[in-house]
């Protein structure tokens, strides 16, 4: 189970003690809170699988709330519902639209106490290149179309499963690259540079998918990072050490500024954003896009 | 067959977008994004936050009406062993506790059979000491 699914399967555990505790319940066994946990889940999955497939038998991607309560009718088609024995009842008069109004009416509203992180629209995993919440994905499930369901986690894929899939064909390499790279070194993970690596921990912060833009420095830094501008300063032509050939030292050079300026990345975005530091006295960061 | 007129359907298509509108006010137990997190992974797409909202509202109201009749089950069990009268053993009772028993009479009547595994213990007063401790 990855990290994603206890986290929410939690969530879930507590929205379930919520309403189980409005209903008038005191306690609950640990066992029973976790199966109704559970089926909350897979009533969630259900009502949006089944109105994912009326919306693509009637040609549609995106669902509708036609789609969603004929989903919700076949759901409770077993307990039964007001109006189930009509076939040509409209969507819009369905019983169950006004059991639910009737269910909103009459109970408090219990909100959940924490506010959580949207990690739909961020994607699931950045690293592991799946699907944002707006439908796009990156990385190397890019060639799926965004109307496709997720893929599974990939902790959930055994050894077997790892190894049939390694031996499904040169399509899916990237899938095992990027498992057995996450197997080496966990607490890293891949950037594009395959020199840098980005800790887990800065990855944290950042939950928003945003479009890469490239920073160029145009004055000069801070006392503090005199170290790193010092490879953007145009270096004189005489290298420090005497051995070195003038050739080399250049070749370190340019090395030395695409390394920083690929790093500066994941700082830059962190320090906008989330910590919100202000600027640097000194520093003015211009976009070059 | 009762056909329905066009005002009358006119003011069901106004109940329901007024509904659907009335959940924009609406915070559900469970949260958007747990919602917003499995039906993605069950292929739904509909920026729409009222059909999330919805969702979540169905999904409450119907554990909400298992957890009713896992309460009704819990009191039924508990006057049954009042009838008993079993002085020491009612004060403890009292509790309106969740157990799989009830859960799983509950949830028979909405055709989810759920079946939990036995407890086995060398004897029963082992079982029996643990649960008096807990409590």
């Amino acid at each position: 189970m990855g990290d994603s699914q206890i986290f929410y399967s939690a969530i879930a555990r507590i929205a379930a003690a919520q309403i189980c505790q409005s209903v008038g319940f005191t306690g609950s066994q640990s066992k029973a809170l976790d199966a109704v946990a559970n089926i909350l889940t897979r009533h969630l999955q259900t009502l949006a699988r089944s109105a994912s497939s009326n919306a693509n038998s009637s040609r549609r991607t995106h669902s509708n709330a036609f789609d969603l309560i004929h989903a919700i009718e076949q759901a409770n088609s077993i307990h039964g519902f007001r109006g189930s024995s009509n076939p040509h009842r409209p969507f819009s008069r369905s019983g169950i639209v006004k059991d639910l109004v009737q269910f909103v009416q009459s109970i408090d509203e219990i909100p959940f106490a924490q506010p959580l992180p949207r990690t739909k629209r961020s994607g699931f995993s950045r690293r592991r290149g799946q699907s944002n919440g707006d439908g796009r994905r990156c990385g190397s499930h890019s060639h799926v179309p965004p109307w496709a369901p997720e893929f599974p986690d990939p902790s959930t894929c055994g050894e077997g499963a790892r190894r049939s899939v390694c031996g499904g064909g040169d399509q899916l390499r990237g899938f095992c690259v990027e498992e057995e790279t996450r197997a080496v070194d966990d607490r890293f993970v891949e950037h594009r540079d395959p020199e840098i690596r980005i800790d887990k921990q800065m990855m944290k912060f950042l939950p928003i998918e945003r479009q890469r833009v490239r920073f160029k420095m145009v004055k000069e830094l801070s006392a503090k990072r005199g170290e790193i501008n010092t490879a953007k300063r145009p270096k004189p032509q005489q290298s420090s050490n005497p051995k070195q050939s003038p050739t080399d030292s250049e070749e370190c050079n340019t090395r030395h500024e695409k390394h920083t300026a690929n790093y500066q990345e994941p700082i830059t975005a962190i320090q906008r954003d989330y910590l919100q530091i202000r600027n640097i006295t000194g520093d003015q960061l211009v976009s070059v896009q | 067959m009762n056909h329905p007129t066009n005002e009358g359907r006119h003011d069901d298509d106004t109940a329901l977008s007024d509904f659907l509108a009335s959940l924009m006010d609406y915070t559900p137990t469970i949260p958007d994004e747990l919602v917003e997190h499995y039906i993605a992974k069950s292929g739904f797409q509909c920026p729409d936050v009222r059909l999330i909202r919805l969702v979540a509202v169905a999904t409450q109201k119907f554990i909400t009406e298992v957890a009713t009749d896992a309460l009704q089950h819990c009191k039924a069990r508990q006057t049954g062993a009042v009838k008993d009268k079993r002085d020491k053993q009612q004060k403890q009772d009292k509790r309106l506790t969740l157990t799989m028993d009830d859960l799983s009479k509950a949830l028979r009547e909405y055709g989810v059979n759920m079946k939990h595994q036995e407890y086995f213990a060398d004897n029963p007063s082992v079982g029996m000491e643990s649960t008096s401790r807990d409590e």
